[in-house]
């Protein structure tokens, strides 16, 4: 199933690919990146860093976006995976997170995924246990409250 | 841009091509600059462009004025294809299945919602669909509902030329 969801976010005129990755970053789908899973896992530590650090202050986020090399990088996260998305296009963003929230409510309803997901979940924390922060990272806590 | 009194006159529905005459590495330019030049292909509008890399189009604009006295690129017209827009049926379907999600209050949401970002039901552009699909969804509490909203109007946006 996630591979037709993938899909159908590939078909947006402007995405360049995207990816699926567990809450432990690792990853599960992926489709039309050039990028090796090594760098993929690198960025979904990104998100989920900079996820667990607004989670340690007990706030909630359910979507980042960043520029990177490039392109727009689109991330909606769900409770145990993220959905990340690379496009050439900031006008299609509005498009592509309509299309996000609609993906990630429907791989939540899939078991099978969900059989996947559950075998791989990790505590926000963990993240921000793991390694030192870069100097973008620490930018990002300090504006935290 | 437009040439009045000897000086370039910005202008957002400009189109750009690349100089035939001067190459891009033959001078040292910004990424800021290298990063328009990319996008520059005969086609986009400088408000494309600016929209592409998240630029305002005033940025935009310095930027291409400076290419252009650079003599890098070329204008191939003054005016973009007018800007396509969604039909009156469309804003008939979204109250209708607005209306099936949160009752009555859904007509006076769309139009709040086209008060805040200045267009008009005649005249509203395709390219913004999905940013008005989006707001209107802000207004919808529950998340189940949210997002069965957001599935029914995807289904609508599939086939309009939203970029």
């Amino acid at each position: 199933m996630s591979k037709r969801l993938l899909q159908e976010i590939m078909n947006i005129d402007g995405v360049e690919g995207v990816f699926i990755a567990s809450g432990r970053a690792k990853i599960i789908d992926k489709m039309g990146l050039k990028y090796g899973d090594d760098q993929l896992e690198e960025i979904a530590l990104s998100f989920m860093r900079i996820a667990a650090g607004f989670h340690h202050h007990s706030q909630k986020i359910n979507e980042i976006e960043f520029y990177w090399q490039n392109l727009f990088i689109v991330g909606k996260m769900a409770n145990d995976f993220i959905i990340i998305t690379a496009c050439n296009n900031s006008k299609i963003i509005p498009l592509l997170r309509i299309t996000l929230n609609v993906t990630t409510a429907n791989l939540l309803e899939d078991r099978k995924f969900a059989k996947i997901i559950k075998g791989q979940v990790a505590n926000k924390r963990f993240f921000l246990e793991k390694g030192e922060f870069t100097e973008s990272e620490k930018k990002i806590i300090s504006k935290l409250n | 841009m437009n040439s009045a009194e000897g000086k370039i006159v910005p202008n957002e529905s400009a189109i750009f091509i690349l100089s035939k005459t001067k190459s891009a590495a033959e001078v040292t330019l910004r990424s800021a600059e290298w990063a328009i030049i990319t996008q520059i292909d005969g086609k986009k509008s400088v408000a494309q462009i600016a929209g592409i890399l998240a630029l305002s189009s005033s940025e935009a604009l310095n930027l291409l004025k400076g290419l252009y006295q650079k003599e890098l690129i070329e204008i191939k017209s003054f005016d973009s294809e007018p800007e396509s827009t969604v039909s009156i049926h469309f804003f008939e379907i979204l109250k209708k299945e607005l209306t099936g999600i949160i009752g009555p209050v859904a007509p006076f949401i769309i139009d709040d919602i086209l008060l805040d970002v200045a267009e008009e039901k005649g005249s509203f552009p395709v390219k913004r669909v999905p940013e008005l699909v989006e707001m209107i969804s802000d207004e919808i509490s529950d998340d189940t509902k949210k997002v069965k909203f957001q599935q029914i109007m995807l289904n609508h946006i599939k086939g309009m030329k939203i970029s």
